[in-house]
């Protein structure tokens, strides 16, 4: 069963609503034997459990990905998914970007270019050139 | 035309010059000087030309006389280092000159005839019969660890504690702890002896089925034995030999070999007896695998894994039995940081250093209990995506449907 966003009957906002991970999925894939592996070996040994225990909703698989760099994929409610290659990684740098795919919401990165972002329908109402006063030329 | 003389340049003399240049090739002034100046050694020319060189005037002067005391040419023919080598080369013909060969030549059949094919003739060099002698299945390789490593801490611990006892049984004894690994690992007597920590390393209590001169006398060599086993046959004569020999070698091999007490060897007549005192008789086949370790190790005074190893040369002998008896090695690094007898259980029993990832997380059952984490030994492939979602059992069938391989692509 795929972790969904409840449906909104009506528009849950103004912090009215429960907060939804959007990240669902972790894969962890390593190398056993390549060089670049060794962070991401010692992250998944020594780091990843207290990780896990403290995102219980999100799935973690772990897999081997033999003579490949090793690669965290995560999988969002959005249906994207979001691949980061940690090779030659320290483990602790790892952990940053599993934290970073954690936190991610799926969507492509776009730039932000204003500082408010609202999905509020403007107060003024959509502009329409039937209604209004007119203007006389 | 200025170069030659005016005198030389009648038409006349023209044939003279070219007649008494045609023998020679042209050399230059500066190839000529160069050529005299780099020989090293000088030509004697003046007897053929009947010139006289110089520095052989100067010396008939000096002298007084046409011939002159001393060497025919003191300035020149060849140097101190070409004379020695020529010396040295005429002695190494001489010594290599066989001075026989006449005598081989005489010796030589009137009819001989040379061989034209190899057959019947002796052969020489190779190995000969040594790889059959020594390799062939009557004598097998026996090599110093044990075919089968020890994986079981009991057992593993019950080695320790026998090469514990065997170790202070040769130093109680007085015997050099050299020898405590020469014999092949027979019945184990150490049962019941306890080892209790003391000032001077331990000090044994012996039991009654096993005292310290059984122990002592199952570590000396049976080499003869075994060379006598080796070589029996299934004759009942040879078997009627073979135990007169022992029996008469028993009294003289009482201190060097020793025999389990419960294997005397009792003459019968059969010759199945005789197989199967033979098949009893090896030492590897005593080590009864009904031995119930834990039992064993729990009867022990736990003390003895207080024994001090500080000693090098119990250390060395200890790790050296435990590691023909358990075939575990041990590195050089951790010998060194070795104290007692618990610290070196502790590096016997130890499991490797797991090789792969998946082995060390099996290893970790709190994070594989964990809810949400999986772990997967292989890869993901492409099927197992579809298996997930319930997928693959539909496209298996459809691939049968169209003829289609499951995996990889068509052979055409």
């Amino acid at each position: 069963m795929v972790v969904q966003g409840i449906r909104k009957v009506t528009a849950g906002q103004n912090g009215v609503g429960a907060f939804i991970l959007q990240c669902k999925r972790l894969d962890f894939h390593y190398c056993d034997w390549a060089g670049s592996s060794k962070g991401m070996n010692s992250f998944i040994r020594n780091h990843l459990q207290k990780f896990a225990s403290a995102n219980p909703s999100i799935e973690i698989s772990i897999s081997p990905r033999p003579n490949r760099h090793p690669v965290i994929r995560g999988h969002y409610i959005n249906g994207r998914e979001k691949a980061i290659c940690v090779r030659n990684l320290e483990p602790n740098q790892v952990l940053k970007k599993a934290e970073l795919l954690r936190d991610a919401s799926g969507e492509k990165l776009k730039s932000v270019k204003k500082p408010v972002k609202s999905i509020n329908e403007s107060v003024r109402g959509v502009w329409s050139p039937y209604h209004g006063g007119g203007m006389h030329v | 035309m200025h170069r030659t003389r005016r005198v030389a340049r009648s038409i006349d003399s023209v044939g003279a010059i070219c007649g008494a240049q045609a023998p020679r090739p042209f050399l230059c002034h500066v190839c000529r000087v160069q050529a005299t100046s780099f020989s090293t050694s000088t030509v004697q020319s003046y007897p053929e030309t009947g010139k006289v060189p110089l520095s052989e005037r100067v010396r008939r002067r000096i002298w007084g006389t046409d011939q002159p005391p001393g060497q025919e040419d003191p300035y020149g023919g060849p140097g101190i280092l070409d004379q020695v080598k020529a010396q040295n080369k005429a002695k190494k013909l001489a010594e290599q000159k066989p001075p026989a060969t006449s005598a081989i030549s005489a010796t030589v059949p009137e009819d001989y005839e040379p061989a034209t094919t190899w057959e019947g003739l002796e052969r020489v060099g190779g190995y000969g019969n040594w790889w059959k002698e020594n390799w062939d299945p009557r004598h097998p390789f026996m090599g110093f660890l044990p075919p089968r490593i020890m994986t079981d801490p009991e057992e593993v611990t019950a080695a320790l504690h026998r090469a514990l006892v065997e170790v202070f049984a040769l130093k109680q004894a007085g015997e050099p702890l050299d020898g405590i690994s020469k014999a092949t690992p027979g019945a184990d007597l150490t049962h019941d002896v306890q080892v209790i920590a003391s000032d001077a390393g331990a000090s044994l209590v012996f039991s009654e089925n096993a005292t310290l001169e059984d122990i002592v006398l199952s570590l000396a060599p049976q080499v003869e034995e075994v060379i006598e086993e080796n070589h029996a046959t299934e004759s009942e004569q040879d078997i009627e030999a073979d135990r007169s020999t022992e029996d008469l070698l028993h009294p003289e091999k009482v201190e060097e070999t020793v025999e389990p007490p419960a294997h005397e060897p009792q003459p019968t007549e059969s010759e199945e007896d005789v197989a199967a005192d033979r098949s009893e008789e090896d030492p590897l086949e005593h080590q009864a695998p009904t031995i119930a370790y834990a039992e064993l190790v729990a009867s022990w005074d736990p003390s003895w894994l207080q024994v001090s190893l500080d000693d090098p040369e119990i250390k060395f002998a200890v790790i050296k039995r435990s590691l023909q008896l358990t075939g575990v090695r041990i590195s050089d690094t951790s010998i060194r940081s070795i104290t007692t007898a618990k610290s070196l259980l502790s590096h016997l029993v130890t499991p490797p250093k797991p090789r792969k990832l998946i082995e060390a997380l099996e290893q970790k059952e709190e994070f594989l209990n964990l809810p949400n984490v999986k772990v997967h030994a292989k890869r993901i492939t492409a099927i197992d995506k579809e298996k997930t979602v319930g997928r693959w059992k539909l496209i298996e069938e459809e691939l049968e449907n169209r003829g289609l391989p499951l995996t990889g692509y068509t052979r055409r």
